[in-house]
């Protein structure tokens, strides 16, 4: 982008960037603002509220992680089902693949939490301490009885907040309800207030403290999605053409005539950017699409009546008075991928296993010799109910694997109650009748079958042994 | 009071250890989620130290976490110590140049 006249901004302003001092974003209302705050509004909903949501008896959504189980909605995922996490994760990474292919940082915009919560601190110290200019100038003040009031306030507001945060995001994995009362008396566990402390700090320390520098040196999305860019990817971006030369003029004057573009150089897209850039210098890596920019210079078009879109979203191609196409083949590839994933994922889930079996051999004694003479090997079956509701299990010997021994089952053994999302310990016992059989290893096969859905069953192999005769 | 320390006036060894910490952290999470995934602490726990009482899986967990962040970050500042060629002044051999 060419910069033809030295501006009254790059003369004074500048130096509060270019020293990388504390960016004052000005506040800024319009179409893009809307969104960005409606965005917030149902995250920052979904965060704080979610955990609080009640489904059938117990927390909607609860990674519950002493219990080693998610619980989402109807679904409970146990660690046997790691892969559909690996899963949601790569899906989640090529959604953001797909969508900054199409339409660039969305993601950053509007939706990533360094964002959100961003926006919320500003709105916070916005209410405490000011507009942009008093910001400035209360920072700037030596310390008075107000300066003191507005920052005392502003902290707290930002300290609750963020034990607010941890407390919520604790609140995922350790029943809220039941953390809500201990925090009340005081009484929560160690590890839990280190939490709540931990997980508020980071907050504090993100959306308070460090803000666009996150983004800018720890975010490792900002450094790759450059990647996924082309000339058809969607860009906020200043038309150069038509705004240069900037420059003020007098009201009802004609740019053209005084050899000036549309840009009337009022800076106020620097003052409104959360990362103190200058957009008119062309496409940034500290840009995060928040559109701010777009809105500050539209509100002054409207004012001067000027046509809206000097900053705009726009592509490379376009600008370049070329064809934006949004079907190529990075974004057809992308949203294969995404589609078959998704539906694989979705398929899976449906037909993943509602009941599962395992066998575990008594450790303390191979096996048993009865009064009787019977030999007897005692096994723990954990069954596992993921079906939602509680079932009650059958258990047996699957007679195609057992058909040509003479391993019974103990016929006393009770069917099984499992409860939804638990797992059940059972023992049971096999008995062989004495000199059935001289084997001294047996394979055999477990089989269980919910008395009242016969669909909902599963197997696991085990061994008898026997003394050698 | 909330003057961002802007990071181009950390000191480059100030940024190497925010880097460090930072990389590290992300991988530790990862690490964490992915082997408790599979592995459940507390029998191990139990079969360590039979007489002692069992901490929490929570308790488990999080030691586990900061286990696996003081490893990464072990790799990590060995990978940017080793990264810094050795200078002239310093190199066995070149002292005195």
């Amino acid at each position: 982008m060419t910069q033809s006249t030295a501006s009254d901004f790059d003369d004074q302003e500048t130096s509060y960037y270019e020293a990388h001092r504390k960016v004052y974003p000005r506040d800024i209302n319009g179409r893009f603002a809307n969104l960005r705050k409606i965005a917030a509004w149902v995250l920052l909903g979904i965060f704080y509220g979610l955990p609080w949501l009640r489904w059938h008896g117990r927390q909607a959504i609860l990674f519950d992680l002493p219990a080693r189980q998610f619980h989402i909605f109807s679904l409970t995922l146990w660690p046997q089902d790691f892969i559909f996490l690996t899963w949601l994760l790569v899906i989640a990474a090529l959604s953001l693949f797909f969508f900054t292919a199409v339409a660039g940082r969305l993601w950053c915009g509007y939706a990533c939490p360094q964002t959100v919560w961003t926006e919320v601190f500003i709105w916070m110290e916005r209410i405490t301490e000011g507009d942009r200019s008093r910001r400035m100038k209360l920072d700037a003040a030596p310390w008075s009885g107000d300066k003191l009031a507005r920052k005392g306030a502003k902290q707290f507001l930002w300290v609750a907040f963020s034990l607010l945060t941890g407390f919520t995001f604790v609140g995922f994995f350790t029943p809220i309800e039941e953390l809500g009362g201990l925090a009340l008396h005081a009484e929560l566990g160690p590890w839990e207030t280190f939490w709540i402390f931990f997980y508020g700090f980071a907050t504090y320390g993100n959306a308070g403290f460090l803000r666009e520098q996150v983004c800018r040196y720890m975010c490792p999305y900002a450094r790759f999605q450059s990647a996924m860019f082309d000339r058809n990817t969607l860009i906020i971006t200043y038309d150069a053409e038509r705004g240069d030369p900037r420059g003020g003029r007098r009201r009802g004057e004609n740019p053209r005539d005084a050899g000036l573009g549309d840009c009337t150089d009022c800076t106020l897209c620097v003052q409104v950017c959360p990362t103190g850039i200058d957009i008119r210098s062309g496409l940034q890596s500290d840009c995060i699409a928040c559109a701010a920019c777009i809105d500050a210079c539209d509100s002054v078009m409207d004012r001067i009546g000027y046509a809206r879109g000097l900053v705009r979203y726009t592509t490379q191609n376009s600008l370049d008075h070329g064809r934006s196409h949004i079907l190529r083949p990075r974004v057809i590839v992308y949203f294969t991928l995404l589609a078959s994933l998704c539906s694989g994922f979705a398929l899976a889930l449906a037909r993943r296993a509602p009941v599962a079996l395992d066998v575990l051999h008594d450790r303390n004694s191979l096996y048993r010799v009865l009064d009787s003479g019977e030999i007897e090997n005692v096994y723990l079956l954990k069954i596992m109910n993921k079906d939602g509701t509680a079932h009650r299990f059958q258990v047996r010997l699957d007679p195609r694997h057992t058909a040509n021994t003479t391993l019974q089952l103990d016929p006393s053994t009770p069917p099984f109650d499992v409860p939804d999302g638990t797992v059940f310990n059972a023992a049971v016992r096999v008995r062989r009748p004495a000199h059935a059989d001289d084997r001294s290893i047996t394979p055999l096969r477990f089989a269980i079958e919910a008395v009242d859905a016969p669909t909902l069953r599963a197997d696991a192999e085990a061994r008898f042994f026997a003394p050698r005769e | 009071m909330s003057q961002a320390v802007p990071a181009e006036n950390l000191s480059a060894r100030g940024r190497l250890w925010l880097t460090v910490t930072w990389a590290s952290f992300l991988t530790a999470s990862l690490a964490t989620m992915v082997f408790f995934a599979f592995v459940d602490p507390t029998p191990i726990v139990a079969l360590l130290t039979p007489t002692a009482a069992i901490p929490t899986r929570t308790a488990l967990y999080s030691v586990g976490f900061f286990f696996f962040w003081a490893i990464c970050a072990t790799a990590a500042s060995l990978t940017a110590w080793l990264m810094s060629a050795p200078s002239d002044d310093t190199t066995i051999g070149n002292e005195r140049r």
